[in-house]
């Protein structure tokens, strides 16, 4: 604990036992901080500095009154013993409070407006006041900030019937103390270097932060290592780190935050979809090469809609990466590479005892039947990965455990909300998984990496509404019937050969329309925009079907004025094969071009244009683009001079380099790539099938269908990803093992495609010669003597 | 049974399931929204929309598909977890699997001698065995006919302990190597080589042709099942108004 010697003590003991103490105490209080006043007649002394906050009491006065902006520290004193909520037992919290409640069903302080079940803090925590009638605010173990308004402070418990609780929280205040001992972040990469380089107590001024450095030798794993990737779906790093903050993610903090890395400015591919990020992380390539581009889609050849997220064609993604010729982990490590369940897989077993038929026996008696599998995805997952950690033949293991991201989805605040107890959930996991490596004296040789295949938008300051983009544009202005993951939605009346396709999921939706005409039956050739701009309907006119798509809906065109109410954000199509264009409004656009340099290496050149008509006379813009480069000071800070750096093409990692603080990092490059095809072309493997407009959402927005077509159950929206900006395409990643840095968080931008050759950099392989887009990370190593 | 004694028994399951209407357990009605389309000039049309009859419930326990995968599941259910179940019942707090947590006690303690290829070959043949793992199917064969050597066969244990086998002669054919003139194992990696990766292609094969026909299997049964679905939809159908589609052109 930082503040054991606050200065004179604004420090006050309460509790409901000795009335005849609290005079004493008041004056104390009186005494030290001269704004102390004495509200509540039960206080007690229990040990100096210390104030009890009895749990069975919703308010207990502290006896101390704020003035406003007086600093407030808060801090649970170690070795309290438990608060009883309930009188249970087996429901120990201190101050901190838990996520993993299921008792109440009335409002709770701190959100009143919530469900009980979706709720950011969490339950039975120590909470406070200022006033009588303030807004309660989360205090937790330990709080430290400036008082919102002036008046009495008032502790106590986030609990709606706190009467039948037991014990008593037990913490010190201090106010307006004169420094505030502020947590110590982790330290940066660059902070990490100057102290190796500059120690603390070295004669002379600090020195300034020196520039990233990268070893010049690839570093080396240590001898016969594995390599544990926890893949948490969805998980958005702030929240994971908040929580371990707040001291509700204990295995998480330990073998993360103060024993290893953050890579903090992790992007993942666009869009940010399960399937297509997981078919980068795996394989460490780009969608032009692997060639998962949805999770759904209009098979154009076999003429059949493929729901990827459906148990029918798990195996089937797996099998066209193969046909493709990319390698994805599991062969990269043929005979010591064991998953549980992935988002896609082989049918295959790697080690023979670790396969499909073991998880589902292992899944059912986990689970107790085959229908609870689905809710109970974590548990099962973990406890196969505890088997695939008892085997020594495992030597990389990849655990996808994807509650939170379905607890995200349909808890209006995701993880800003109803998700976290999937989250801590997920703490407990891991640590079963780390205790049996322990046990099975793996540990010291494992490099363990939490990865999120992307974030999730919605749930913080908005809650996600519904677009549906079959009743709004297809129906609206196409009149067409209409194939997707929720089952066809006939436009009533339309011929039934008229037929569209979307791949409706989460924040990006994929239009797949008929060839130049709604009424051209032709689904099997992709559009480009210059068909796309003079779309036929079946009254004789035209259209143009970007534009429809990017800014209308049933009630008309979205206002131009704030683009920020729009259900979309914009629009993607393919001009050429080197070429896509960005469609936001016919004022805001831009096309990304690429090409290859002559190391063969793709570079890309982004051109913001308005009322771009395929006709070669491009009107180039100065600001207002698409993706807000032109107007964002980070941007124009990291590339100088900005005319020169638009006319000019730059690699991936320069893109992302130069975007990495913008509200759209790491995209210019992926999003073209997504309309490109590098891969080969035969008839085990055709060309994959995308879409002819690629739709993002705006914040707040989510493509789902106002109607559930495909299952008599609906269950609530809650926060989704797929969108191109930063909340969606930000993912987690943390690593940790013999040689990593500790506590340290990495700047440094990357990308969900470096993950891949950083496995085999652990696991002593050379890299180069595997030919992947992404690049191992070095800067998460320590520095060699 | 004749031809009327049928047609009476069909009509009254219809007759059942159509009474579970009320209930919305066999279907449910989606009344979808008329959709208003306004032009650029303000005026607006009207798209109106037929009801839906839906059957298929992914996320009720009761749907059809579910209940076929619960009872290929009642197979994979083991006695250690039907034990288990009453324990964590009676025992107060959270749900700790007492059994299963001895089982893997056990294990991990005798993680904890020293890897040698006696204490491998003993775990290797225990996992083979999967004896935790005998479900409550398999136990009950082996309580009516245990002499029957056909009650210990199973396709997996089969090919783990074939597994085993190779393993534990891989471990004697090194150990044996300590007692002859020449380097590396008794029999040469060179001859052992090829047998085994013979062998292990042979397993692997298996595993891989038994996952992928259970999966057909099962990917089959719920074909025909989509396909009830949809007699059933049409059925209903054929009972309930769901108003006409017309052709709304503008």
């Amino acid at each position: 604990m930082a503040n054991r010697n606050l200065p004179l003590i604004n420090v006050i003991i309460v509790s409901r036992r000795v009335l005849a103490a609290a005079a004493m105490v008041s004056a104390l209080a009186l005494v030290g901080s001269g704004c102390a006043t004495a509200h509540h007649p039960s206080f007690q002394a229990l040990a100096p500095g210390t104030l009890a906050v009895p749990a069975n009491q919703a308010w207990t006065s502290t006896g101390i009154r704020l003035e406003h902006g007086h600093k407030l520290l808060v801090e649970e004193v170690e070795d309290a013993p438990p608060v009883l909520i309930k009188d249970d037992t087996w429901q120990r919290v201190g101050a901190r409070g838990t996520y993993l409640f299921d008792v109440e069903d009335k409002p709770y302080p701190l959100e009143p407006d919530r469900l009980h079940n979706d709720r950011r803090y969490p339950g039975y925590c120590l909470i406070g006041r200022i006033g009588d009638s303030g807004t309660p605010f989360f205090v937790g173990s330990n709080f430290q900030g400036i008082a919102p308004d002036s008046g009495p402070l008032w502790l106590g418990i986030n609990d709606p019937a706190p009467q039948h609780n037991t014990g008593e929280f037990r913490v010190r205040i201090a106010v307006h103390y004169p420094e505030p001992p502020l947590p110590v972040p982790p330290k940066t990469e660059v902070q990490t270097q100057a102290a190796a380089k500059h120690p603390p107590d070295a004669p002379g001024s600090p020195p300034p932060p020196l520039p990233v450095a990268k070893p010049s030798e690839p570093p080396r794993g240590v001898p016969d290592a594995n390599v544990v990737i926890i893949f948490v779906d969805g998980l958005r790093p702030d929240v994971v780190t908040e929580m371990a903050e707040w001291g509700h993610m204990p295995y998480f903090n330990d073998l993360f935050m103060e024993n290893g890395v953050w890579v903090r400015n992790s992007f993942t591919v666009q869009p940010s979809l399960t399937l297509t990020s997981f078919a980068s992380m795996i394989t460490g390539d780009y969608s032009n090469r692997h060639g998962v581009k949805m999770q759904a889609y209009y098979d154009r050849r076999a003429d059949e809609y493929i729901n990827g997220l459906s148990t029918r064609y798990f195996p089937r993604f797996a099998a066209e990466v193969k046909a493709r010729q990319v390698n994805a982990i599991y062969d990269y490590f043929p005979d010591s590479f064991a998953a549980a369940a992935m988002p896609f897989e082989p049918l295959r077993p790697n080690i023979l005892q670790m396969n499909l038929t073991e998880w589902l026996h292992r899944a059912v008696n986990e689970a107790g039947y085959v229908s609870n599998i689905k809710d109970k995805m974590d548990e099962v997952q973990t406890r196969f990965a505890v088997d695939l950690a008892s085997s020594p033949k495992v030597k990389v293991m990849l655990v996808w455990l994807p509650s939170n991201d379905v607890a995200s989805e349909h808890t209006p605040h995701g993880q800003f909300g109803g998700a976290r107890s999937t989250i801590a959930r997920m703490d407990a996991d891991l640590g079963k998984i780390v205790e049996r490596l322990k046990n099975r004296h793996r540990f010291e040789k494992t490099y363990f990496i939490l990865v999120s295949d992307h974030g999730h938008s919605g749930g913080h300051e908005v809650v996600n509404k519904r677009f549906d983009v079959k009743r709004e544009v297809f129906h609206a202005y196409l009149q067409m019937n209409v194939m997707s993951m929720w089952q066809r939605f006939n436009f009533p009346g339309a011929p039934i050969g008229r037929l569209g396709a979307v791949s409706d999921c989460d924040g990006a939706v994929g239009i797949f329309l008929p060839f130049g005409h709604v009424d051209s039956g032709d689904l099997s050739t992709p559009t480009t925009y210059n068909e796309l701009s003079r779309y036929g309907l079946a009254d004789g006119s035209h259209v143009d079907a970007v534009e429809l798509f990017a800014e209308f809906s049933a009630a008309g065109r979205w206002p131009q004025d704030d683009l920020r109410r729009r259900p979309v954000d914009f629009a993607v199509t393919s001009v050429d094969p080197d070429t896509v264009l960005l469609y936001q409004t016919a004022e805001r656009q831009a096309l990304i071009h690429s090409r290859r340099n002559a190391a063969g290496v793709f570079e890309f050149r982004y051109e913001p244009v308005r009322h771009y008509a395929g006709d070669g006379a491009l009107k180039p813009i100065t600001t207002g683009d698409p993706l807000g480069y032109l107007d964002n000071e980070d941007f124009k800070k990291e590339v100088g001079d900005v005319a020169w750096w638009m006319e000019n093409y730059h690699t991936g990692p320069e893109w992302l380099q130069a975007t990495v603080k913008t509200n759209y990092p790491a995209s210019v490059d992926t999003l073209n790539l997504y309309f490109r095809w590098d891969g080969p072309t035969n008839d085990q493997s055709p060309r994959p099938p995308q879409p002819d407009i690629l739709l993002f959402a705006n914040r707040g927005w989510v493509f789902e269908p106002k109607d559930n077509l495909a299952s008599r159950s609906e269950l609530e929206l809650g926060s989704r990803h797929g969108m191109a900006f930063r909340e969606a395409t930000n993912n987690s990643l943390f690593v940790s093992g013999p040689g990593i840095k500790k506590g340290t968080v990495i700047e440094t931008p990357h990308r969900i495609v470096d993950i891949m050759p950083t496995v085999l950099e652990m696991m002593g392989r050379d890299t180069a010669s595997a030919g992947m887009d992404g690049h191992p990370m070095r800067e998460i190593w320590e520095e060699k003597p | 049974m004749n031809l009327n004694t049928l047609a009476k028994w069909c009509a009254l399951v219809v007759a059942v399931l159509l009474i579970g209407t009320s209930s919305g357990c066999a279907y449910k009605i989606v009344h979808t929204p008329p959709l208003v389309v306004k032009s650029e000039t303000g005026t607006g049309r009207t798209v109106e929309y037929p009801d839906t009859i839906l059957v298929h419930d992914s996320a009720s326990v009761w749907d059809v598909h579910q209940i076929k995968d619960n009872i290929i599941g009642l197979f994979d259910g083991e006695i250690v977890h039907w034990i288990d179940l009453p324990l964590d019942a009676i025992i107060p707090g959270p749900k700790r699997h007492p059994l299963q947590t001895g089982i893997e006690s056990v294990k991990n303690g005798y993680a904890q001698l020293p890897d040698c290829a006696p204490v491998r070959i003993v775990d290797g043949l225990f996992s083979a065995l999967e004896i935790e793992k005998v479900t409550v199917v398999g136990g009950a064969r082996l309580v009516i006919s245990p002499a029957d050597p056909l009650t210990y066969v199973l396709f997996t244990r089969i090919i783990y302990l074939t597994d085993w086998v190779q393993e534990t002669l891989g471990e004697m054919n090194s150990g044996l190597g300590y007692l002859v003139p020449w380097p590396g194992p008794f029999i040469p990696r060179v001859v052992t080589t090829p047998v085994n990766d013979g062998v292990d292609w042979a397993q692997s094969g298996a595993l891989t042709l038994y996952i992928t026909v259970f999966r057909k299997v099962s990917v089959g049964i719920d074909d025909g099942l989509y396909g009830g679905e949809w007699v059933w939809g049409k059925v209903v159908s054929m009972f309930v108004d769901t108003g006409q589609p017309v052709n709304q052109r503008p």
